[in-house]
């Protein structure tokens, strides 16, 4: 689509091809942080969904539920 | 100075997170099933009010337990909110960061820290290596649990949110008292005396959640942005900024807690904030110009 705009009507015009490639390498990094993201997202729901499967919920759930002593400073 | 709208969002977080009332009428702690789920800032599960779980203590409880070594329900969930909003976190809804704001508040004369703590801010990996994992693993007692060595030996949220309010509303928790109360009021005394001089000491330096979401700022998916077209490189970022983070040179520094100031102060608002998800591609308006 980028190339199609220089080669049709801005072939002459140096400084918006400056400004378009600029723009594509922005749009680029966008897209990179938006995929590298959607992958991060997904390690971390399907790391959860281990979590849960493996009864790690059971254990932060058991020491929630009393008063931490450790936390609360008595030991 | 934070905008109104943080303030807002900072107030409801903390009383959303810590609103089981009965528990400080009663002295004691809510046992429902929100504590299966972790809240996204410090906030200690024993306070009386907490209605869900703090990450980093639920860290060390599943390290330090018998059966696991390692908690993929918490690393998830830390890795799902770092993604969505990395230290988002700590400038908006962390409700011990609330606190030290509005420490900091108090008329006294109050210390910036800069470039002098390029270094001092390390401490938090340190601590986060230290004491959330390697303690909590290592260092087991004959039944092969871990002792939550963060919580137990450094805490000072605990202290404030959990340990007083227990201790002056419980009788028997009162008679239970020793050294190790008092090292942690020590603690506790000394991280308020510090907030009031100095903005955050607490999440800059020592926090292991802060030091989890500061590694996830460079990738989560709201970012800020600097428009090279409108800055003029006057400074004015980097002097407004409260964490001493050079705006200009780095908007998605690890320290960066999102406050904002800068978006406001910049006088040619050339700084911008973004959803990664919601622009994925965007075109200039002179490229679509032409494009039309």
């Amino acid at each position: 689509m980028f190339g199609d705009i220089c080669n049709k009507s801005l072939v002459h015009n140096n400084k918006t091809i400056k400004s378009i490639r600029l723009w594509q390498v922005q749009d680029m990094k966008r897209n990179l942080i938006h995929y590298r993201g959607l992958l991060l997202l997904l390690t971390g729901v399907v790391m959860m969904v281990m979590g849960i499967y493996r009864g790690e919920v059971t254990v932060v759930f058991s020491k929630a539920i009393n008063i931490c002593l450790e936390c609360i400073g008595i030991g | 100075m934070a905008s109104w709208k943080r303030r807002c969002v900072q107030i409801a977080a903390t009383i959303t997170s810590n609103s089981y009332f009965n528990g400080f009428v009663e002295g004691s702690i809510y046992r429902g099933n929100l504590k299966k789920v972790c809240i996204p800032g410090l906030n200690c599960y024993s306070c009386p009010g907490a209605l869900g779980s703090c990450p980093i203590g639920s860290l060390q409880a599943v390290i330090g337990s018998i059966n696991y070594n390692l908690s993929l329900y918490v690393l998830g969930f830390l890795i799902l909110a770092g993604t969505l909003m990395g230290r988002l976190v700590c400038g908006w809804l962390c409700p011990f960061g609330f606190i030290q704001e509005l420490l900091h508040k108090i008329p006294s004369p109050k210390i910036k820290f800069g470039a002098k703590a390029t270094q001092l801010k390390y401490l938090k990996y340190i601590v986060l290596a230290g004491f959330v994992v390697i303690l909590p693993a290592f260092v087991v007692n004959e039944a092969g649990i871990g002792a939550p060595a963060f919580c137990k030996y450094i805490c000072p949220a605990g202290t404030l949110e959990g340990g007083l309010p227990l201790v002056l509303l419980n009788e028997s928790l009162r008679s239970a008292l020793g050294p190790l109360f008092v090292w942690k009021l020590a603690l506790l005394v000394l991280t308020i005396a510090f907030s009031i001089i100095i903005f955050r000491p607490f999440c800059r330096f020592i926090c292991p959640l802060g030091a989890v979401y500061a590694l996830f700022n460079a990738v989560s998916l709201y970012r800020f942005e600097i428009d090279a077209g409108k800055c003029t490189g006057c400074g004015e970022c980097s002097r407004t900024c409260p964490m001493g983070v050079k705006v200009c040179e780095n908007p998605n520094d690890p320290e960066c807690i999102r406050c904002g100031d800068c978006i406001e102060h910049c006088p040619q608002n050339a700084i911008s904030s973004h959803y990664v998800l919601m622009e994925r591609s965007v075109l200039s308006p002179e490229i679509t110009k032409h494009n039309e």
